[in-house]
C-alpha cells in the first residue's frame, strides 16, 4: 500500500512497516490500473484511453527522478501530471473553460433523478459517460477512476473542493438521467 | 450519500491493456529527462582532461640534448606500441556486441498513420495495375517490379524502425511476413522475365497480386481498426466461425486420419493449408478491424491467442513438408487450435 504522505510504498502486510524509494515497477504496478481506468473514463473511446494511459505513465515514469516528497504526496504530483496528459490530448477542457462550464453548471436545470438500480451494465455505463461533456467527464474520471477525493479532483483542476463536488454532482445526475434513459425508455 | 451509480463507477474494472506498461516504460527510458549528475560526469571529465599534469621542461624554456631527445623519442614510440597493443587485445578478447538503438514504442494513432502512409504508396500502387509478362513488354513490367520493390522494402523498413502497439503486435508480425513474401514473388517475376518464361513470370505474377490483397486487408484493418459494439463484434466472430467451417479444403485438411499432410497424403495438402491460412488469417485480421467491447474483451483475446496458435501451426506445416514428424506435431497442433477456436467463437456468440 501507499503513504501518501511520505509518497514511499509501504509493505505492511506483516504488521511489519517498511519504506521503499518509489521505483518505476512500483508506480505502475500501483498506479497502472487506476491511470487507465481515469484514461476509459475520460476518453471517448478505447483507442484514445490506450494512448492516454500509456502516455500518462510515461510522462510520470520520466518525471519519477524529479519528485521530491517533501514538496507533497505523490497522488498530487502524479495526478497532475496525469492530468496534464488528458489535457494536451483534448480530454479535458483547458482551465479557463473549465471556469465557464462551471459557470454554466451553476444556472443548469437539476435533472429529474430515476433508479437505476441493478441494471448497469459496463459497457452502456462507458458509453454515456463518454457522452458527457469533457468537464464532467474530467471529473467522473478523476473521482471514480482515479479514486481521488473532492479536494484532490479539485487540486488536479485547478478550482476548489466545493467546485469539485459541485461538479462531480452535476456530472453524475446528467450521467443518471441519460443511464435512466436508457433503462425506462419513454 | 453513495447511490447504486456511484458504487458501480467505484467498483468499475478495466483490465490494463497487455504491454501497455511495458511500452510506457521503454519509452520513458528511450528518452529520459537529464540528470544533473550525468551531466556533472561530463563537466569532470573535460575538467580532468585539462588538469592533466603537464611536463614544465616541455614549455621549451629548457631545451633537451639530442641524446636525451632520441631516448625520449624511443620512449613515445614504445609506449604508443604498448598501447595499440592493449587496445587490440581488448577488443579482441572482449568483443563488445554493437549498440542496439532502443525503438521507439508507437501509439496506436501514430502507427494506424504510418501503416496509412505506407499503404498509399505500396499496395494501393502495386505495378500501377499494369504488367503484361508477355514480350515486349515482360521487360517493362519487370521494371515495375523492381521499382514495387523498392517501394515494398521502405514499407518493411519504416516497420522495422518502430515498435508496434501491443494490441497490433499479431498482425504487424502477419504484415512483415507478407511483406516478404510478396518480394520475393515479384522476384520471380522479374527473373521469369529475364529468361522469357512468361508462364513462370504470370504464376509468379499471379501470387504477388493475391499476396498484395493479402497485404491491402491488413493495412485495412489495422487502418480502421475501431471498438465495436458488443452486437457487432458478436456478428464478426459468427462470421469468420462460420467461413471457416464452411470452407471444404479446410475441414479435409484437419478431418485427415491419424494427421494432416503427412509424405503420403500428396500435393493437395499444400492447397488445404493455403485455404485454412486464408480463413484464418482474414478471421484474425476481422478481430483487429473491429476488436472486442470491454464486456468481450477477456473471450475475445482467447479467440484471438487460439486463432494466432492456428496460424502458426499452419506456418509451420507450410515450411515443413516432406517432414513427417514436424507435420505430425504441427498438425495436431492445428486441429487443437482450430477446435478451440470454434468453442471460443460459439461462447462469444451465445455470450455476447
Amino acid at each position: 500500500m501507499e503513504n501518501a504522505s511520505t509518497g514511499l510504498l509501504v509493505d505492511d502486510r506483516d504488521g511489519i512497516a517498511r519504506t521503499a524509494p518509489l521505483t518505476a515497477d512500483a508506480l505502475c504496478q500501483t498506479y497502472a490500473g487506476r491511470v487507465f481506468k481515469f484514461a476509459q473514463l475520460v476518453s471517448t473511446d478505447s483507442t484514445d484511453a490506450e494512448d492516454l494511459a500509456q502516455d500518462a505513465l510515461e510522462r510520470a515514469l520520466r518525471g519519477l527522478n524529479s519528485f521530491n516528497p517533501a514538496r507533497g504526496e505523490i497522488e498530487g504530483w502524479l495526478w497532475r501530471i496525469v492530468v496534464n496528459a488528458g489535457r494536451d490530448a483534448g480530454r479535458i477542457a483547458s482551465r479557463q473553460r473549465l471556469v465557464v462550464e462551471l459557470l454554466a453548471d451553476r444556472w443548469a436545470v437539476d435533472e429529474k433523478i430515476l433508479d437505476v438500480g441493478d441494471q448497469l451494465r459496463t459497457s452502456e455505463v462507458l458509453a454515456a459517460v463518454r457522452e458527457l461533456s469533457s468537464r464532467h467527464r474530467a471529473v467522473i474520471a478523476l473521482r471514480y477512476g482515479g479514486d481521488l477525493s473532492y479536494r484532490q479532483v479539485g487540486q488536479a483542476l485547478g478550482i476548489s473542493e466545493a467546485a469539485a463536488l459541485m461538479a462531480t454532482r452535476r456530472a453524475l445526475a446528467n450521467l443518471r438521467a441519460r443511464l435512466s434513459h436508457e433503462v425506462h425508455p419513454q | 450519500m453513495t447511490d447504486s451509480l456511484e458504487r458501480f463507477l467505484e467498483d468499475l474494472r478495466f483490465d490494463v491493456p497487455t504491454g501497455l506498461v511495458d511500452r510506457a516504460k521503454a519509452a520513458a527510458v528511450k528518452a529520459p529527462v537529464r540528470e544533473p549528475s550525468e551531466l556533472g560526469q561530463t563537466s569532470r571529465g573535460l575538467d580532468m582532461t585539462r588538469q592533466l599534469p603537464r611536463n614544465p621542461r616541455a614549455d621549451g624554456d629548457w631545451p633537451m640534448g639530442r641524446r636525451t631527445e632520441l631516448l625520449a623519442g624511443i620512449a613515445a614510440v614504445v609506449l604508443a606500441l604498448i598501447v595499440i597493443g592493449t587496445f587490440a587485445y581488448i577488443r579482441a578478447v572482449a568483443t563488445p556486441k554493437p549498440a542496439v538503438p532502443a525503438l521507439p514504442n508507437l501509439t496506436i494513432k501514430q502507427y494506424q498513420t504510418l501503416i496509412a502512409s505506407d499503404q498509399g504508396t505500396t499496395t494501393n500502387n502495386f505495378l500501377n495495375d499494369q504488367c503484361d509478362v508477355n514480350p515486349p513488354e515482360s521487360a517493362a513490367c519487370a521494371d515495375e517490379a523492381a521499382a514495387a520493390i523498392v517501394r515494398l522494402q521502405q514499407y518493411l523498413s519504416d516497420l522495422g524502425q518502430s515498435r508496434p502497439p501491443a494490441r497490433f503486435a499479431a498482425i504487424d508480425g502477419r504484415l512483415r511476413h507478407h511483406l516478404g513474401l510478396v518480394m520475393a514473388d515479384l522476384r520471380a517475376v522479374i527473373a521469369a522475365s529475364k529468361t522469357g518464361d512468361a508462364s513462370g513470370a504470370a504464376t509468379a505474377l499471379t501470387a504477388a497480386v493475391n499476396e498484395r490483397d493479402t497485404l491491402s486487408r491488413e493495412s485495412s484493418a489495422i487502418i480502421f481498426s475501431s471498438q465495436e459494439t458488443p452486437l457487432g463484434y458478436v456478428g464478426i466472430v459468427s462470421t469468420g466461425s462460420s467461413n471457416l467451417l464452411a470452407c471444404d479444403l479446410c475441414q479435409k485438411l484437419v478431418s485427415q486420419t491419424p494427421v494432416p499432410c503427412q509424405s503420403t497424403q500428396g500435393p493437395g495438402c499444400a492447397d488445404g493449408v493455403a485455404a485454412t491460412t486464408l480463413q484464418v488469417e482474414t478471421f484474425l485480421d476481422s478481430l483487429v478491424r473491429g476488436f472486442a467491447p470491454d464486456s468481450l474483451a477477456a473471450k475475445g483475446q482467447r479467440l484471438q491467442t487460439d486463432l494466432e496458435a492456428a496460424d502458426g501451426a499452419l506456418d509451420a506445416m507450410s515450411s515443413g513438408s516432406g517432414n513427417d514428424q514436424i507435420m505430425r506435431r504441427t498438425g495436431l497442433e492445428l486441429r487443437q487450435a482450430l477446435s478451440l477456436v470454434i468453442r471460443d467463437a460459439t461462447d462469444i456468440s451465445r455470450g455476447g
